[in-house]
């Protein structure tokens, strides 16, 4: 009964501001503008549409494995560097989540376009004669999604990694383990949790990036939820819309699903929950 | 010496209702909508041009009226739509694009103007429809860098599209308003102004084709502003008076007239708006003869009202004072109800040829 009312709040708000809202997206995109799968069919005929959708997942993918890669490495010398340049390094890496993503991709936009910082330093340096196409590229979205996620990665990893008893490691150690050896096949694996959970925030945050994308893009192929909105506020296609906005859902509840049944999601919110 | 602020707050009202009365025509015979109006929430996009706005409208009609407008953020088509459907009226005054301002779109959402209160005889063609009346014209115009080209000019949207004598990238905006793209292609491809109906979207598509490579899309005046400012492209369709500003400036920029997309910006009304009356009321003094030309003092915005006398210094940059070149008039009833009518596979052909 006690339990009953401590989590009554949260299960009202989130049914009044989840819940309800989902069902009626749902909702929608079945009924408007009239009852049936007329959104969903007119979608998966939309040469444009579907390829939006597999570049969004495709980018999102990219930048999960950057991130997991870089982010690694980050964490592992956050874990083991002296603990003043420890504090520092982590410091870095959260603090520039605290600033407006969209401020930091126009700070982006400045640095990688044509008549950038990039460009003008190098042409200046006489190293180029032409400047080099940075801006409008998919490199240009992985690495600013990329900048805009790496801290989602780092802590998730960094928190294993320091939970980690490295009596193990030294126990390889003497069991004649060389130094590569004890961390592939000992801290490697131990810490492995961190990076799938670590890689499920950011591949789920990333599917949602709308300005980086939009700023830093081609703006021809990832434009999945600019579409989205353009349609659903734009120009009142509120069924179309919607059947965009749950079909995103649906491959993102897929695709995490499949994840989970890989990865054993269990283990690892156990290991971010801190319990050994 | 200062009234108590009591007594200032009585006067308030009072002047409010007795003036709502009197120009409300609220007689004892009407219905009593919108005689209690004491503040109107009317869009106000902000900047030098929303100041501007206040300045010259706004503050004026409360001086008039006694009735305060309050400012109110942009709201898409879709969000007038959702204001409208659940009834909870949040804005007085909106900004209907002109394929919402018209009759098949507009009646289940807008109210319609009310043109025994609003005089359309001294209106510009193209600025006025069923449910929309323009609070001013712009235009849609080839902005393009002065020190890129050797000295030479481009004139036209054929040089637009003329990447070899003027290369570089050009800014488009393919976020923002497509059909103004489409009809920029076709005048380049050739096509007159009187012959832009029926549009032949394939035809405007293959020519844009041509110079896909170097088109930077963007998705507001401010972004394809910077677009040139920067250099980052060397020519633009550009909002005319984002360019003309560039040139005050000092920048080596400079705009082309010919072909020129004009178009007004449509005021409505949401409908059901409990201050319809009201509404209607600053609608019209807006688009008076004596009030809409204060606005080009401030901003570079030409009036609506072909009676009011604009500012002569700036004339030169008006779309008004260039309808002697070629142009297309994106807000006519004709164009808004055949772009309304075929928005949907418009913006697909244009989405997919994109994303191609």
């Amino acid at each position: 009964m006690g339990w009953g009312l401590l989590v009554l709040p949260a299960v009202l708000f989130l049914t009044f501001f989840f819940a309800w809202p989902l069902a009626e997206l749902v909702w929608w995109s079945v009924t408007s503008p009239e009852t049936g799968l007329v959104n969903y069919t007119s979608f998966l005929q939309t040469p444009s549409g579907v390829r939006t959708l597999v570049v969004t997942v495709g980018m999102s993918a990219l930048v999960t494995l950057i991130c997991a890669v870089v982010g690694y490495v980050y964490a592992f010398a956050v874990r083991f560097a002296p603990r003043r340049l420890g504090a520092f390094l982590l410091i870095a890496v959260i603090f520039p989540a605290g600033v407006n993503v969209l401020v930091r991709t126009f700070a982006l936009q400045v640095v990688l376009r044509d008549t950038g910082i990039i460009n003008q330093l190098l042409q200046q340096l006489h190293l180029i004669s032409q400047h080099l196409t940075l801006i409008r590229t998919p490199f240009a979205v992985a690495l600013g999604m990329s900048c805009m996620l790496l801290p989602y990665m780092v802590l998730p990893v960094y928190s294993v990694m320091r939970a980690l008893n490295l009596e193990y490691v030294q126990a390889a150690a003497s069991l004649g383990a060389r130094p590569a050896v004890a961390f592939l096949r000992v801290f490697l694996p131990l810490t492995l949790p961190g990076v799938f959970a670590g890689s499920l925030i950011v591949f789920v945050v990333g599917l949602g990036f709308y300005v980086v994308p939009q700023l830093l893009g081609d703006n021809a192929g990832g434009r999945f939820l600019s579409q989205y909105t353009a349609f659903y506020m734009g120009q009142a296609e509120w069924g179309y819309g919607s059947a965009i906005g749950t079909i995103l859902l649906l491959v993102t509840l897929v695709i995490v699903a499949i994840a989970s049944r890989l990865l054993r999601v269990g283990d690892i919110l156990r290991t971010l929950g801190g319990s050994r | 010496m200062r009234a108590p602020r009591g007594v200032r707050g009585l006067v308030v009202v009072l002047i409010a209702v007795v003036t709502s009365v009197a120009c409300g025509g609220g007689g004892s015979s009407g219905p009593p909508q919108g005689s209690g109006t004491q503040s109107l929430v009317v869009v106000n996009t902000g900047g030098d041009w929303g100041a501007c706005q206040r300045k010259s409208f706004m503050d004026p009609f409360t001086a008039k009226t006694g009735i305060k407008i309050i400012d109110g953020a942009f709201l898409t088509d879709g969000q007038i739509k959702a204001m409208v459907l659940s009834k909870q009226y949040t804005e007085d005054v909106v900004y209907p694009s002109a394929s919402l301002a018209i009759p098949s779109a507009g009646k289940s959402v807008l109210e319609p103007i009310d043109y025994s209160v609003v005089n359309k005889n001294d209106l510009a063609a193209g600025t006025y429809t069923t449910y929309g009346t323009s609070i001013d014209i712009y235009a849609w115009a080839l902005g393009y860098r002065t020190d890129k080209f050797g000295g030479q000019k481009p004139q036209s949207w054929a040089d637009f599209f003329d990447t070899q004598r003027f290369p570089g990238k050009r800014a488009m905006p393919g976020d923002n308003d497509v059909p103004a793209v489409l009809y920029a292609a076709l005048l380049a491809d050739g096509v007159t102004p009187d012959h832009i109906l029926p549009l032949d979207v394939q035809r405007a598509l293959n020519k844009l084709n041509t110079i896909k490579k170097n088109i930077v899309w963007y998705a507001t005046g401010s972004q394809g502003q910077d677009l040139l400012n920067s250099g980052e492209v060397t020519m633009g369709e550009e909002y005319a008076n984002r360019v003309t500003s560039l040139k005050d400036a000092g920048k080596p920029v400079d705009i082309s007239w010919n072909g020129q997309i004009v178009a007004g910006d449509l005021l409505g009304v949401p409908k059901g708006d409990p201050n319809v009356k009201a509404a209607m009321q600053l609608i019209a003094f807006i688009t008076s003869k004596n009030v809409n030309g204060t606005f080009s003092y401030c901003a570079a915005g030409a009036p609506s009202n072909v009676k009011s006398s604009p500012n002569p210094k700036i004339a030169d940059e008006l779309p008004t004072t260039h309808l002697d070149e070629p142009h297309v008039v994106e807000t006519s009833e004709a164009l808004s109800e055949y772009v309304a009518s075929h928005l949907d596979s418009i913006q697909t052909a244009f989405n997919n040829w994109r994303a191609s």
